[in-house]
């Protein structure tokens, strides 16, 4: 089979994600010290594995780190005590005296029919109980993925629903911000509310201000320029609700220590906006 | 994230070797949280996430002789042990026999309270990267790693073809790595 075949089939990805069967596992594990493509691809796949894994981390409960420490410095004094559970339900039919009547011999059989027949019922219930268990597991397994789908698409239209409203205020004012001398490449946009003053700027498009520092949003009034809020960087909101601002000819970002400054830095100034 | 100073896995390792508290302390503050966060997801009890984790502590810190760098990372390896143990005590007769008596709707219910928990306290990160895999393929992952299912078990539940579940794998695992880019 041509290498990159085998690789493309998903064989890597299903050792990675533990469903390979062990045949598969013997086999890849040869063509992994064979091939350094096949272990490339392993070590791909398993890498984002963990990043998945990684994902889902939760803090244990902080007492279980003395207890767990405790258990290890006392290692010695622990037996190998691992659960091994496997589930064998033997059943001896062989019958120790050979019969010697003819009735006697035949109401062995029956019962010994019987026996099988009850057996081979057990184990048919068996496969059929661990069949629903598992299709219950795979039914709550999707109803936790679904669950968090809908409670984050609940909260992106929750999201979109007050950005809505903003938008359709009927005094809303939109100002372009432009790059400001060198800074060509960055844009934002305000929505100023004119009857409340109310002040939103989508800088989402943006780089990240660099790290201890922050981006501040100035109203210049009257020639002079008034705080109207730092941004908080959450690129999971577009619109970000900064102070309110009644009056205004120009609005304009500068980048300044997190937290914000009283005045503006004015050389730190990247992009602006007149307000008509 | 943390402050202890990284060690590279190959430092880790020898210091492992050693059993001292230090190398504890350190293999604990890095690596409990992803442990303890597969075992809960496998297994969704807390108390007996909690047993095991200690299990898979002990178990890490019998076999690191064992441990094999040319076979793949030391993070893999024990996220692996994990997994297996937690999958391990998912599939027993004991933990089966508990469930049945713990009706689906208070499962349900146990579930979503402690995801919202979740929600409040933990990642950012779980949302941004996880929610952008589509919900198919998280499903198809979440069978396989958190709930140990086989080929077939998968292809019967999901209803894809036994032959289809190797490529759609690797298409989930795919995106999974475009997600995290």
């Amino acid at each position: 089979m041509n290498i990159q075949e085998y690789i493309s089939s998903g064989i890597a990805e299903a050792y990675a994600a533990g469903i390979a069967t062990s045949e598969e596992v013997r086999e890849i594990e040869q063509m992994m010290k064979l091939y350094p493509e096949v272990e490339a691809a392993v070590r791909e796949a398993e890498e984002a594995m963990v990043k998945y894994a990684r994902q889902h981390a939760v803090n244990p409960p902080p007492q279980l780190k003395q207890t767990i420490w405790e258990a290890l410095s006392g290692e010695t004094n622990i037996d190998e005590a691992e659960p091994t559970i496997k589930s064998t339900t033997h059943i001896s039919l062989v019958p120790e005296v050979a019969a010697k009547s003819n009735p006697m011999k035949y109401g062995l059989a029956a019962s010994v029919a019987l026996l099988i027949a009850s057996a081979a019922g057990n184990v048919w219930m068996m496969n059929e109980n661990n069949k629903v268990k598992s299709e219950v597991a795979a039914i709550a397994a999707s109803q936790k993925v679904l669950l968090e789908e809908k409670n984050n698409a609940l909260a992106a239209a929750e999201k979109a629903n007050q950005e809505m409203q903003v938008l359709t205020l009927p005094k809303l004012v939109k100002i372009n911000l432009a790059g400001v001398g060198t800074h060509t490449d960055m844009a934002g946009m305000l929505y100023w509310d004119g009857a409340t003053g109310d002040v939103y700027v989508d800088l989402n498009k943006m780089p990240e201000a660099p790290s201890g520092k922050q981006y501040q949003l100035w109203a210049i009034v009257d020639g002079k320029p008034v705080d109207a809020g730092m941004y908080d960087g959450n690129a999971q909101v577009a619109m970000h609700k900064m102070k309110t601002i009644p009056k205004a000819e120009m609005f304009a970002v500068t980048i300044e220590n997190a937290g914000g400054s009283p005045s503006p830095t004015l050389d730190q100034m990247v992009v602006a906006g007149k307000t008509s | 994230m943390n402050t202890t100073i990284l060690h590279s896995e190959t430092e880790l390792i020898s210091m492992l070797k050693s059993k001292d508290e230090k190398a504890f302390n350190y293999l604990y503050d890095n690596y409990s949280g992803a442990l303890y966060g597969v075992i809960l997801k496998v297994l969704d009890k807390e108390e007996l996430a909690n047993d095991l984790l200690q299990e898979v502590f002990v178990k890490i810190w019998r076999s690191i002789e064992q441990y094999d760098s040319s076979k793949g990372r030391l993070y893999t390896w024990m996220l692996n042990i994990a997994r297996n143990s937690a999958i391990d005590v998912l599939r027993s007769k004991s933990f089966q026999q508990e469930q049945k008596t713990i009706d689906i709707e208070n499962s349900v219910y146990l579930n979503e309270s402690r995801r919202n928990t979740e929600n409040n306290t933990d990642t950012l990160g779980l949302k941004k990267s996880v929610m952008n895999l589509k919900p198919e393929f998280r499903i198809l992952i979440d069978l396989a790693y958190f709930q140990g299912f086989t080929q077939e078990e998968i292809s019967k539940t999901l209803q894809i073809p036994l032959g289809t579940v190797k490529t759609r794998m690797r298409n989930a695992i795919l995106e999974l790595k475009s997600v995290f880019k």
